[in-house]
């Protein structure tokens, strides 16, 4: 950005040539080293100087030759130059009806361009230029200058391949400035291309004022064409901004800003930037409503799609606000109204969302979250409303009920803490569901009607990089008999790549209704399950250590021609010959002392054993009394998937094999 | 922590490639596998389509850790570089997952790493001519 001169510039020796400018404007500090004519003409004058220092402007090696002094050719070259802490090197002036006079310094036709051989690939930078000493006036103009022209002045365009058209107005005298930028059809990139924009038109204009020893100023810009992206970030045009704000040597402060993001909304910032160290003192911003369909797609799903985190989508409204100083976040508000939220996978949908959030990074505050309805998996979930406690990056929530069908999720307890300089989540859950009937369970989620009720306790569960575990056990009741699920980890829940780790043990589960409910011909008695090791990766079993036995006690142990065939069935075709009856005849129903299936999954396969070895096979039923029955398994592994959909079959009805 | 020897972990990863979406190029693998890789496998070769025309334009490369890398963005037409990154952040998910993986389907994650490395190398000399693959010093080369 270029800034008007000094309004008092220092005086300082005046040299002995016509360039009175020189002295006064740009103050000399070192010895001008030699003045020599040079020149093949006797109105020609050259100039060499060493150096100049000035607060502002260094420059070293500096030669100039004006061919006619009042209207003719100026051409002056910089070996180094240093303004505003940016160096250059190398650098060529050439001016066209340059004019020193008693009104001032005027190059109506100019142009700037890198020496040597990169100077020769680039085109010069044109601009006219003119200055008045007697009041300061300085009018600076490049027009229709290709955007690679100005690599050898800005520093940070080298590198970017800039492209495209620029224009650049500045007038200025010692109590005013005005700034006027125009780029149109710019294009530039990063060498990896993960910031590049194309085909941008962007207007700038700024107007400022001194007042003190300061500028007060006000900015306008308009991005109206073109793209940009900044991973992983993609926008196009349709960007407005206003600014208002003050300048002096030690801080740039913008006091007010607006920014208008086309599709999305507004937002209005403020900034205190250090101008000597060159960094952020504080800023802060505060958002309109803004549109959370389109925040969601444009800003927050490209953030997780960057962490390969899951895709979710987003209606509604949302409000934002941050303050930020001294190096750290002071305090964030983030605020939903009237949003829908779902996860792309389905497993998690919220509507009527309405979230307050006032964090504060020193203070306690209370956040509250409220949900009109929505669903978790295929299971309905009924408003609630919750509060939640925040203290820095410790955040909590006392007690929950949440509405699942005709039960409820209670929570007890819920803490997570945040881990900055780690990026880390740790925390810790108990609670649990209770009385969910299992009549409506089943319905919600398109199993076969069951009766009983739900609840399970979680009496504690700890999550730390990035792993979720269960101490304790969660107690399923269910088959008049009672399921408890213990060693649970859940590693990356929050990832696709989440895997699932448990020890399930299942006593005294009614057989007849377990059998009845899967349509899996009628087995009478109870029966103990243990799954061990069992171990999930998206809901597909790698692989368990699983036993299922008829439990101990005293009740009717009875087994139907139905489940024998079902179970031989599982077996393959080949299945239907493990079962030998006797006397089968047209006997329906079987006793049975024992029965008893193993499996161990690994590597895909499911690997069999029964109750004993039976000759090649295994013994699974060990009939009792008349007509009894002996089923014996033969086939020692069968593929998983195979016997998934064996099984499915079955339940479906769709298998129907012979018993001798 | 005991490693697992280069000529174990060459050999190791030898087998398991036969078993899991050989680089790329090899689809006529994706139907053999471990059933730990087996979901991993199937994103990876529904993505396979998207990423391949990447690979050849160079966009992506092929990295000696074994992951995948965005190693030149600027050939794509802009508005196509966020889906580019996009991919490659869930490829490079899946593949971490699938190293870890077959570690532990061989009873030893603290081969994860060797198998890393052992699989980045087998990618690379699978790949195609013309796709681009990361050499020993770490530069990045057009495959002859």
């Amino acid at each position: 950005m270029c800034f008007p001169p000094d309004p008092e510039p220092r005086r300082g020796p005046r040299p002995a040539a016509r360039a009175p400018w020189v002295a006064r404007g740009a103050g000399i500090a070192a010895a001008v080293l030699l003045l020599a004519d040079a020149s093949p003409s006797p109105a020609a004058v050259s100039l060499t100087i060493a150096s100049i220092r000035h607060p502002a402007v260094e420059a070293d090696g500096i030669t100039a030759h004006v061919a006619e002094p009042g209207s003719g050719v100026a051409e002056l070259h910089f070996a180094r130059m240093r303004i505003a802490g940016v160096e250059y090197e190398d650098l060529a002036v050439r001016c066209e009806g340059f004019a020193v006079d008693a009104e001032g310094i005027r190059c109506p036709r100019g142009s700037v361009r890198r020496g040597g051989a990169r100077g020769a690939d680039r085109p010069p930078l044109p601009f006219s230029f003119s200055y008045r000493p007697r009041d300061g006036r300085l009018e600076l103009a490049v027009t229709g200058a290709d955007a690679v022209a100005w690599s050898p002045l800005v520093r940070r365009l080298r590198g970017w391949k800039p492209e495209g058209r620029a224009d650049l107005r500045l007038v200025a005298d010692r109590r005013e400035a005005g700034l006027a930028l125009s780029l149109r059809g710019l294009r530039f990139a990063s060498r990896d291309g993960l910031v590049a924009g194309e085909g941008m038109d962007l207007d700038l204009s700024a107007r400022a004022e001194r007042r003190g020893r300061g500028w007060t100023w006000w900015a306008a810009a308009d991005w109206s064409a073109g793209e940009l992206h900044w991973a992983p970030w993609y926008r196009k045009a349709g960007v407005r901004a206003s600014a208002e704000g003050t300048l002096d040597e030690e801080e740039l402060a913008v006091d007010l800003a607006r920014l208008d993001l086309e599709g999305l909304g507004g937002v209005t910032a403020s900034l205190a930037w250090d101008r000597i160290r060159g960094e952020p003192l504080r800023w802060g911003f505060v958002t309109e409503s803004l549109d959370l369909a389109a925040a969601a797609r444009e800003w927050v799903q490209p953030w997780l799609d960057a962490r390969a985190a899951p895709k979710f989508r987003a209606t509604g409204h949302a409000r934002f606000a941050a303050e930020w100083s001294a190096g750290r976040l002071r305090n964030l508000y983030a605020g939903l109204e009237e949003a829908r939220i779902a996860d792309e996978a389905g497993h998690l949908e919220l509507h009527g969302v309405e979230a307050r959030v006032p964090w504060d990074a020193e203070q306690a505050a209370e956040a509250t979250f409220a949900v009109a309805g929505g669903r978790l998996g295929d299971l309905p979930i009924g408003g609630f409303s919750v509060p939640v406690a925040l203290h820095g990056y410790d955040m909590g929530i006392d007690r929950l009920a949440l509405p699942i069908l005709d039960g409820r999720l209670a929570v007890d307890d819920l803490r997570a803490v945040f881990d900055p300089a780690a990026g880390t989540w740790r925390g810790r859950f108990a609670g649990g569901v209770e009385g969910v009937s299992m009549a409506k369970l089943a319905a919600a989620l398109k199993l076969p009607a069951m009766a009983g009720s739900l609840s399970a306790r979680v009496p504690g569960a700890t999550y730390a990089d990035r792993t979720l575990a269960l101490d304790g056990a969660i107690e399923v009741r269910v088959f008049d008999g009672r399921v408890t699920v213990g060693g649970l980890r859940i590693e990356d829940p929050l990832r696709r790549t989440q895997r699932f780790r448990a020890d399930v043990e299942a006593r005294g589960l009614d057989l007849a209704m377990l059998t009845r409910t899967f349509s899996f011909g009628t087995i009478e008695g109870r029966f103990d399950a243990d799954i061990l090791g069992l171990e999930l990766a998206g809901w597909t079993p790698l692989r368990f250590d699983a036993r299922v036995r008829g439990s101990e006690g005293d009740f009717p142990r009875s087994i139907s021609r139905g489940a024998l065939r079902d179970i031989s069935a599982l077996g393959g075709a080949a299945g239907a010959d493990a079962v030998q009856a006797s006397p089968a005849g047209l006997a329906q129903r079987f006793g049975y002392r024992r029965i008893g299936l193993g499996c161990v999954l690994e590597n895909g396969v499911c690997r069999f054993h029964g109750l004993a070895p039976e000759g090649r096979g295994y013994l699974i039923v060990e009939g009792a009394g008349i007509p009894s029955v002996r089923v014996i398994g033969y086939n020692r592994a069968v593929d998983w998937n195979l016997l998934v959909s064996r099984i499915q079959a079955v339940i479906a009805g769709r298998v129907k094999a012979e018993i001798e | 922590m005991r490693r697992l020897p280069r000529a174990a972990a060459l050999v190791l990863g030898m087998a398991v490639a036969a078993l899991v979406p050989a680089p790329p190029a090899a689809a006529e693998d994706l139907d053999l596998g471990a059933p730990g890789v087996v979901r991993l496998k199937a994103a990876m070769a529904d993505r396979h389509g998207q990423l391949k025309p990447l690979y050849e334009s160079g966009a992506v490369g092929l990295a000696r850790d074994g992951s995948v890398v965005l190693r030149d963005a600027g050939i794509l037409p802009l508005s196509q570089r966020q889906a580019a990154g996009a991919l490659v952040a869930a490829e490079n998910a899946d593949r971490t997952a699938l190293y870890r993986e077959i570690a532990r389907a061989n009873g030893n994650p603290a081969w994860e790493q060797d198998i890393r490395i052992t699989f980045g190398q087998r990618w690379i000399d699978r790949a195609p001519a013309g796709w681009w693959v990361q050499a020993a010093t770490g530069a990045w080369v057009r495959k002859p």
